[in-house]
């Protein structure tokens, strides 16, 4: 019972915390506005809905970030008082945010590191006609993302703070390795030019001072590089510039994608399409953005990642999949929000504009640190209250935007890229006051282009540009910090450092393996009708008999496997029997295989027996496990024995069709054989 | 050249037109937050704008070689601190810049001592106990900076050859994560900030041992200062004030000495200077500032000679 009185005033402790914080927010007060003296000003909110409108226009102009923007309007916050002041620069950083998918979408211009990953299906959906619907998710996604990261912040950020304790040099070494690795396994084009280019972004990392010597490095006595390449100006010029240089040398269909916009908002299959990666990029992005330093940068990549690897359209990544704008913008607001957390509960800035913020805080006499939340209430509750109200009113007011967002794009081409080259200019310009970051820019415009021709893609060169630095940073302390021991990588004390080389070595063994590559191949090579090609050339190679030569069925192997055939060449296979992942992961297995009906029941199931115990006032920390269990297991069977049915379904619904049933020993060999079996009889 | 356009400035009441006062910092820190602060009070006082412009890069170098080569005529001023004419000349072998004679330094705006603080799991109460510790494990202990040859750094390397013990240096970037991994526990001691440090102490997330300057800090009365504790002469401070082009007309060095000196003394001004750890400046004069710089730069480029900083 006692237990069960712990959780309930933990409850009850965020239900009046929440309380103060809405009070703060939607608090009033007297105002003198050009000699009309108003008794009721709800000042707060007002300063909030200033400041998402400031970030969602910064935010779409390319390149003026929320760092610039919050360091000018700095001193106007001197005379706010420190809840209105935070609550306004807060807004701009998560207005900034949606702002920068919209720049990202309609002209291929990420503003933010961010935004990368959004410019790769984005605007192929703008070039498209999709514009709308891209627009839609992303909005849409990045309220599911802050409404649930908020949530998160308000619950856990004590607990959660210490999690980011917990990452070391070495946990984020570790981490940067998994990172990159997921990159170049998951490239949608060539293997060998996507380590090449991820190779190339961490060579232009290294430009600036050595961290440990000081030392400068390949900054050729020029003192503007001194610190390195800027983010803005590389990604300005390798996607910006290079889309401008293309656009302008094929002459008749530039203008195409603006004609044919169809609709504005998600239709029923792209309902379908973006639930799922917008859980999973919420989740993700949550997660990482807890850690500062790299961590909410890399969780826009890792869910882009993450739905290339379990997405049905894995093929259509790169061409303009609804999911690949779904979920690195979920993951993006996501990690927005919970980045707020080493600032309000350790006084760690885990970014630039959290510097900012933190700069804002002791202008009005706040020392930021642990003591903010016990001490400040009204302050620090106010501020995600306000993320809550801040993130409704982003979606209220962008939502009508889109239609005028979309007209923009019938501007002629004539009139546009130059204005957008000057929104460039001015915004890497503002970066640093720098005139020789434009010059570079151009000189990354160049070497965009050429990457371009060459049929290189310049995203995993950002990702190598971003983590590079970081990495070696990392490493270098880790080395220091061991005095040259490379166990602290691996050892059993660092178990987190641990499990990110593990995984990072199967995603290497993925590559490595033949059997296993020629999957990734198919299941996630860009081009549906290259595929067709090389089994039409396969089919003219072989004869039916010795099809399946190197892939027969051995004989021992009795388990079964349904092959299907997708409609784009896509291969996969579906066991029969029992499913032991569903058994054991239940609801969320479904959210990794996108199965919608039945990820809701499972998490309905879970929060309607939650309530129950909670009201009962039965759930204490001893029974739990009992409650769980009992939960899980009817569960687990029904989901373990239905589970490969509900696959099949989904995969017929996709208009998959059904190639034969074979007996192998694994998914690897069960896809190939499957694959020449159908090659052959087609 | 620079002269006559000096003497054409002249011809009419300074100040003109708009004054930009340079902050060779990025946006957000404490140089920037002070300068623009400094900035409102004197836009009020000379009736003209006073911008604030970022010119981080370099260290700091980047902004302060700007104005060391723009006319002076008293509409280009500078925020000079410690590590861009102190300890910079030295660390980095050269620089663009000379930071005695090409530059009139005007007011001194903030000097905020650094603070020693230890891990809490660090069995040492006080400076004798952590001397004794460290000569019990040599090069066991590590201490977090901000940077190489920051003043976290060289009061580090000023502790280790006064007390002639061993500790690693691990520099990051910013004393941000180098807070973290002191309240982790991966580094044991800093010599942090003490506007950054203060919260984290405050809270009993680190334990303070010691201040750097030879007075001890009104945040921290209780707390000694190294030089009580045995450290004869430890006496560092990080500092910064108001620069111009050397050559700029005495008249306006003085005007604007004053009006500097108000702004920061008005109760406003000054308790958001306090906010961030700085106690008001003994530095008055135009005058006893270039000599304190060049002590300055004296102390740190021997400084950072003996603490083998330097890169090669």
């Amino acid at each position: 019972m006692e237990a069960s009185n712990e959780v309930l005033s933990f409850l009850q402790a965020i239900y009046v915390n929440l309380g103060i914080g809405f009070k703060e927010v939607f608090k009033t007060q007297p105002l003198t506005i050009m000699g009309f003296a108003l008794t009721h000003v709800p000042f707060n909110i007002l300063m909030c809905l200033i400041g998402v409108m400031l970030g969602t226009l910064i935010g779409v102009l390319p390149g003026i970030g929320p760092v610039a923007t919050i360091a000018m309007l700095l001193p106007v916050t001197f005379s706010l008082s420190p809840v209105a002041a935070l609550i306004m620069l807060a807004g701009i950083y998560y207005g900034a945010q949606y702002g920068g998918s919209t720049s990202a979408i309609l002209v291929n211009l990420p503003g933010e590191s961010s935004s990368v990953v959004t410019c790769l299906d984005g605007y192929q959906m703008a070039r498209r006609g999709r514009a709308g619907p891209a627009l839609a998710t992303a909005a849409l996604g990045s309220f599911f993302a802050g409404c649930v990261a908020t949530l998160i912040v308000a619950m856990f950020a004590p607990p959660l703070a210490e999690v980011a304790l917990k990452f070391g040099p070495s946990e984020y070494f570790s981490l940067m390795v998994l990172g990159l690795v997921s990159a170049v396994v998951l490239a949608s084009g060539s293997l060998i030019k996507a380590i090449a280019m991820v190779l190339l972004g961490l060579l232009l990392g290294l430009v600036g001072t050595d961290v440990n010597s000081g030392v400068l490095r390949f900054s050729f006595g020029i003192s503007e590089m001194a610190d390195g390449i800027g983010f803005v100006t590389v990604a300005m010029g390798m996607f910006g510039i290079a889309e401008i240089i293309g656009n302008l040398e094929q002459k008749e269909d530039r203008e195409v994608f603006t004609s044919k916009v169809s609709h504005l908002f998600p239709t029923t299959t792209d309902w379908e399409r973006i639930w799922g990666p917008t859980v999973r990029g919420t989740a993700l992005g949550s997660a990482l953005g807890i850690l500062p330093g790299g961590g909410a940068l890399l969780s826009s990549f890792g869910a882009y990642t993450v739905e290339k690897k379990v997405s049905f359209n894995a093929h259509e990544f790169g061409k303009g999949a609804i999911e690949g704008v779904a979920a690195p913008e979920s993951a993006n607001n996501a990690g927005a929000q919970t980045s707020f957390i080493p600032l309000l509960t350790l006084g760690i800035p885990g970014n630039a504009v959290m510097a900012l913020m933190i700069g804002a805080m002791m202008i009005q006499g706040i020392a930021p640190g642990p003591q903010v939340m016990t001490e400040r209430k009204e302050l620090f509750w106010g501020m995600i209250a306000s993320m809550w109200v801040g993130n409704l009113m982003l979606v209220v007011l962008n939502l009508p935007l889109i239609g005028m967002w979309i007209k923009l794009l019938t501007v002629p081409y004539r009139w546009l890229y130059p204005s957008i080259l000057l929104f460039m200019a001015v915004g890497v310009f503002s970066v640093s006051n720098q005139p020789f970051d434009c010059f570079l820019m151009s000189l990354f415009g160049l070497l965009g282009y050429v990457c371009v021709k060459l049929e290189c893609e310049p995203a995993p060169m950002i990702l190598g540009f971003i983590l590079g630095p970081l990495m070696e940073e990392n490493l270098r302390r880790a080395m220091l910090l061991s005095r040259g021991d490379w166990h602290v990588f691996i050892s059993n004390e660092k178990p987190i450092s641990q499990g990110f080389l593990i995984a990072a070595a199967i995603l290497l063994a993925v590559i490595a393996l033949p059997a296993l590559r020629k999957k990734r191949d198919v299941a996630f090579s860009e081009d549906g009708s290259v595929q067709q090609e090389a089994l039409a050339a396969e089919q003219a190679a072989e004869t039916p008999k010795d099809a399946v030569a190197g892939f027969e069925d051995d004989g021992k192997s009795t388990q079964k496997w349904n092959v299907y055939r997708g409609a784009d060449g896509n291969i996969v296979a579906v066991k029969e029997g029992f499913n032991v992942w569903a058994f054991l992961f239940v609801g969320f297995w479904s959210l990794m295989k996108d199965l919608f009906l039945t990820t809701m029941a499972w998490f309905a199931a879970f929060f309607a027996l939650m309530a129950i115990g909670f009201i009962w006032q039965h759930w204490s920390y001893e029974t739990f496990g009992w409650w769980a269990a009992a939960l899980w297991l009817p569960f687990g069977v029904v989901y373990g024995l239905k589970a490969n049915r509900w696959l099949m379904d989904k995969y017929e619904r996709h208009h998959y069709k059904l190639v034969r049933q074979v007996t192998a020993k694994n998914a690897g060999i069960a896809i190939e054989r499957g694959r020449r079996l159908a090659a052959a009889a087609a | 050249m620079l002269l006559a356009l000096a003497q054409a400035a002249l011809a009419q009441p300074w100040p003109a037109k708009p004054i930009r006062l340079v902050a060779p910092y990025a946006a957000g820190g404490p140089v920037d937050i002070s300068a623009r602060l400094v900035a409102a009070r004197l836009q009020e006082a000379l009736g003209q704008p006073v911008v604030v412009e970022n010119r981080p890069g370099a260290g700091g170098n980047l902004g302060v070689e700007l104005v060391a080569k723009s006319p002076p005529d008293g509409y280009t001023l500078v925020i000079g601190a410690i590590a861009t004419h102190a300890i910079n000349p030295t660390l980095m072998g050269s620089v663009p810049y000379d930071p005695l004679r090409d530059f009139r330094h005007i007011a001194l705006l903030v000097q905020v001592p650094n603070v020693l603080v230890l891990n809490n799991e660090v069995p040492a109460r006080n400076v004798p106990d952590l001397v004794a510790l460290l000569r019990k494990n040599p090069g066991k202990l590590d201490f977090g900076s901000g940077s190489t040859g920051s003043t976290g750094h060289l009061a580090g390397e000023l502790f280790k050859q006064m007390t002639g013990t061993f500790m690693v240096h691990i520099p990051y970037k910013g004393s941000a994560p180098a807070t973290l991994d002191l309240i982790a526990g991966r580094v044991q001691l800093m010599f942090d900030n003490l506007a950054s440090a203060l919260p984290n102490i405050r809270a009993g997330k680190v334990r303070a041992l010691a201040v750097t300057t030879l007075r001890r800090s009104s945040f921290l009365p209780e707390l000694p200062t190294l030089e009580e504790s045995g450290l004869k002469g430890f006496d560092m401070t990080t500092w910064w004030g108001v620069m111009a082009p050397a050559k700029t007309p005495q008249a306006v060095v003085e005007r604007l000495n004053a009006e500097i000196l108000k702004a920061i003394e008005s109760g406003d001004t000054r308790e958001k200077l306090r906010a961030m750890g700085s106690e008001s400046p003994a530095i008055r004069t135009p005058e006893q500032f270039s000599a304190f710089v060049a002590s300055e730069l004296k102390t740190y480029s021997a400084l950072v000679k003996r603490s083998g900083a330097k890169p090669d």
